[in-house]
């Protein structure tokens, strides 16, 4: 992912503060795996931009009309897909690859966090009993 | 709702959120405590909440920047995560009529799920002032839980040791697990992670979020029942703000 990374005008950006003279990427910018505090500043500055822009567009225009029905159901079910696809692939997917095996400690919190929270269990008390899991198998393991 | 002196709505709002004041301190204090873990500044840590403001999307954005993830990957995965702000945005609109545009430019930037539903549970359509009271209590319950847990969050060292690396996907499976009530809303899930696990596989960073996330949801949208949604007036489409 940093070698991705690299080739962004943003990464280049990062770097210009430590090595003016480097051009591109090759060398120089990969040293350590040091994010730089600027490139960090231009994402948060970036996800302000993208939430606002979530948010005011609509709340500025007073709409009196209310969204059609198929918008509504789409802006319903967008967090419901993003959410798991976001969440599984942290859990199941280890370097490329599937982990799916019984002795993966990921698997059973995920297990865990899921059941508690369906339950009604108070969310964060559910993600602290998996994190428990997780650290409990760990340190079996 | 008077707008001359101390609107009644705002203390209302106030007091409806102060119960859910604990709990949303407390997830502000978990994600100061996991950035700062994953090694953002203090500064940055507090910026991000002040600045973005949506606790989700938050705690999706820290691994990715920890991860060195492409910039551009991290903004529009923020996005797509606070593309329910529209439906929100969309409800409370027509009740802030008579606002000054500034001022309407500066209460958007509050839009929340927790005073959402403080306000659509208390009058349909919600009432001005009474989210406003609750957007003030819930803003401030985070950024000051986001200030303790920065403090505290560089306490620990090896945070793997503790399963602490695993509470940005735990947060996010109790998220979805809380919103699925329908046949379809599992159908949704299931189809987004099947195939954002595969697509992990294949692609690089991490665009398989916003790729099953926005391609899985329009589907459902395109070929699920309509009225699997609520009714236009009814506010019940937000997932957090329809629990009654």
């Amino acid at each position: 992912m940093n070698e991705t990374s690299c080739v962004k005008p943003e990464a280049r950006h990062g770097c210009a503060g430590a090595r003016p003279s480097a051009g591109g990427c090759g060398g120089p910018c990969r040293g350590p795996p040091r994010r730089s505090v600027s490139r960090v500043w231009l994402v948060i500055g970036g996800m302000a931009v993208a939430t606002y822009l979530t948010r005011a567009p609509m709340f500025l225009a007073l709409a009196r009309r209310p969204l059609p029905p198929r918008v509504r159901l789409w802006l319903r079910l967008v967090p419901l897909a993003v959410l798991p696809a976001l969440a599984v692939p942290l859990v199941l997917v280890r370097d490329g690859r599937l982990a799916l095996g019984l002795a993966h400690p990921p698997l059973w919190g995920a297990a865990v966090v899921f059941v508690l929270a369906a339950r009604g269990v108070n969310l964060l008390a559910s993600v602290a009993v998996a994190v428990a899991v997780v650290a409990l198998l760990r340190a079996l393991g | 709702m008077t707008r001359l002196g101390l609107p009644g709505g705002l203390r209302d709002g106030l007091v409806a959120s102060l119960a859910l004041v604990p709990s949303v301190f407390v997830y502000g204090s978990v994600f100061g405590g996991l950035a700062v873990q994953a090694g953002l500044t203090p500064a940055q840590v507090l910026g991000m909440s002040v600045l973005v403001f949506a606790g989700a999307s938050q705690f999706v954005a820290v691994p990715m920047i920890a991860a060195g993830a492409p910039a551009l990957a991290i903004v529009v995965t923020t996005y797509v995560v606070n593309m329910r702000h529209y439906l929100m945005a969309a409800t409370l609109a027509p009740s802030f009529r008579g606002f000054r545009r500034l001022w309407l430019a500066l209460i958007a930037h509050l839009i929340n799920d927790e005073s959402f539903a403080v306000a659509v549970a208390r009058s349909r359509p919600p009432d001005a002032w009474v989210y406003l009271g609750s957007a003030a209590a819930i803003s401030g319950a985070f950024v000051g839980g986001v200030a303790v847990g920065t403090a505290l969050g560089g306490l620990v060292e090896r945070p793997e040791r503790y399963g602490l690396d695993f509470a940005f996907p735990a947060v996010f499976l109790a998220l979805v697990a809380v919103q699925l009530r329908r046949r379809a809303d599992w159908l949704v899930a299931i189809g987004a992670a099947v195939l954002a696990v595969a697509l992990a596989l294949v692609l690089p960073g991490n665009w398989h979020i916003v790729v099953a996330g926005l391609t899985v949801s329009a589907l459902g949208a395109r070929v699920l029942p309509v009225e699997d949604a609520p009714a236009p007036a009814e506010p019940h489409a937000y997932p957090q703000g329809g629990h009654e």
